[in-house]
């Protein structure tokens, strides 16, 4: 009996709660960006939930809307004790059980109810927390400018997600329309640029492939017929053939670099600010003071 | 040297400019330097329409 009592206590406030941790944060982003190893996703989720646990106990304890809902019946801290004991009795020794007969059902019952009440606020405190980690990972783009934000998200939010979901999506952007373009070459020499549309992981967090979005090939045999011929060459924007193909996936063991360039639309409020330090960047004296102003184009 | 991932996304975040507008600074570098210099706006246009004024503070103002 003690054994399936702990098996419940251990579904009831660990493995549920991490499942519904998972769940909500699962809505917001793909579980598989997150690459721990096993003794850091334990750790992390002992943690959590220890911290979710006092904070729920707090709440039943002392705040007067927990304390009392749901499952409302006139309780002191006496009876509770005494519930709990003859619990713990009852379900120790067979021959307790039979002896205490109705009035274990009776504390069982109170104590089923106090439990009930307690997990509910429980797992509302691991839904809000699933919740707000949720957004903060999917508006980590907006929110990184907030300095308690940043520090937050160092300490609790980013160390599980991967360095690659950070470097080849638009994450750490505000604006999510952002492209990131890339040119990619491969170990037989060949060279690809276009969109990088998705990317896969592996379970030890490698980069296993990724699939790029308007893929085009640069001719480099064209070029260097181009070159041999007449000593020089037309620029190397003409030597980019477009593939026909929606997606091209490239093997991770097969690229040598990427290089890579974040495109954000010109419209993003950062956009201003990220010119003027372009210019400055460019050797423009920094005691030339000047304004940015951009104006995109009518969607 | 990054080493939280906030630091890998604002090393990202670095000329992270459209290309058409990277490579017009870096062509104009000396026209828009030397416009500064006069105290007159300068523009760049892009290929769908867009327009990034540089001005000068005395005219922004």
């Amino acid at each position: 009996m003690i054994a399936l009592a702990v098996s419940a206590l251990i579904t009831a406030y660990l493995l549920v709660p991490y499942a519904l941790f998972r769940f909500i944060l699962g809505r917001f982003v793909p579980l598989r960006l997150f690459q721990e190893r096993k003794t850091e996703d334990i750790t992390r989720a002992v943690v959590t939930l220890a911290v979710v646990y006092a904070a729920a106990l707090w709440a039943v304890w002392f705040w007067p809307g927990c304390k009392t809902h749901p499952f409302s019946f006139p309780d002191t801290a006496s009876l509770r004790t005494t519930d709990y004991e003859t619990v713990a009795s009852g379900l120790y020794s067979e021959a307790i059980f039979k002896e205490r007969g109705d009035q274990f059902w009776g504390a069982f019952a109170r104590s089923l109810e106090r439990q009930g009440r307690f997990l509910c606020w429980y797992y509302a405190f691991v839904f809000a927390l699933a919740l707000a980690c949720g957004f903060g990972i999917k508006y980590y783009g907006k929110l990184r400018r907030n300095k308690v934000f940043t520090r937050v998200a160092d300490l609790y939010l980013l160390p599980p997600i991967s360095q690659w979901y950070v470097v080849l999506t638009p994450f750490a952007f505000a604006d999510k329309r952002t492209t990131v373009k890339a040119d990619i070459l491969m170990t037989d020499n060949t060279l690809y640029r276009g969109d990088i549309a998705e990317h896969f992981i592996d379970k030890e967090g490698n980069l296993s492939g990724l699939f790029l979005a308007n893929p085009q090939r640069f001719d480099r045999r064209a070029y260097l017929r181009e070159q041999d011929a007449w000593g020089s060459t037309r620029s190397a924007a003409s030597f980019w053939r477009q593939i026909p193909s929606a997606k091209l996936y490239l093997l991770a063991d097969k690229i040598v670099n990427l290089n890579l360039n974040y495109q954000p639309p010109l419209d993003t409020t950062d956009s201003e600010d990220i010119v003027k330090k372009f210019v400055y960047g460019k050797g423009i004296p920094k005691n030339v003071q000047f304004t940015i102003t951009i104006t995109a184009p009518k969607q | 040297m990054v080493n939280k991932l906030s630091d890998l996304a604002e090393f990202l975040h670095d000329d992270s400019l459209p290309l058409w507008l990277q490579r017009e600074i870096e062509n104009q570098r000396d026209a828009i330097a030397v416009s500064l210099h006069k105290g007159e706006e300068y523009v760049i246009s892009g290929p769908n329409g867009e327009q990034v004024k540089i001005s000068p503070k005395a005219v922004a103002a």
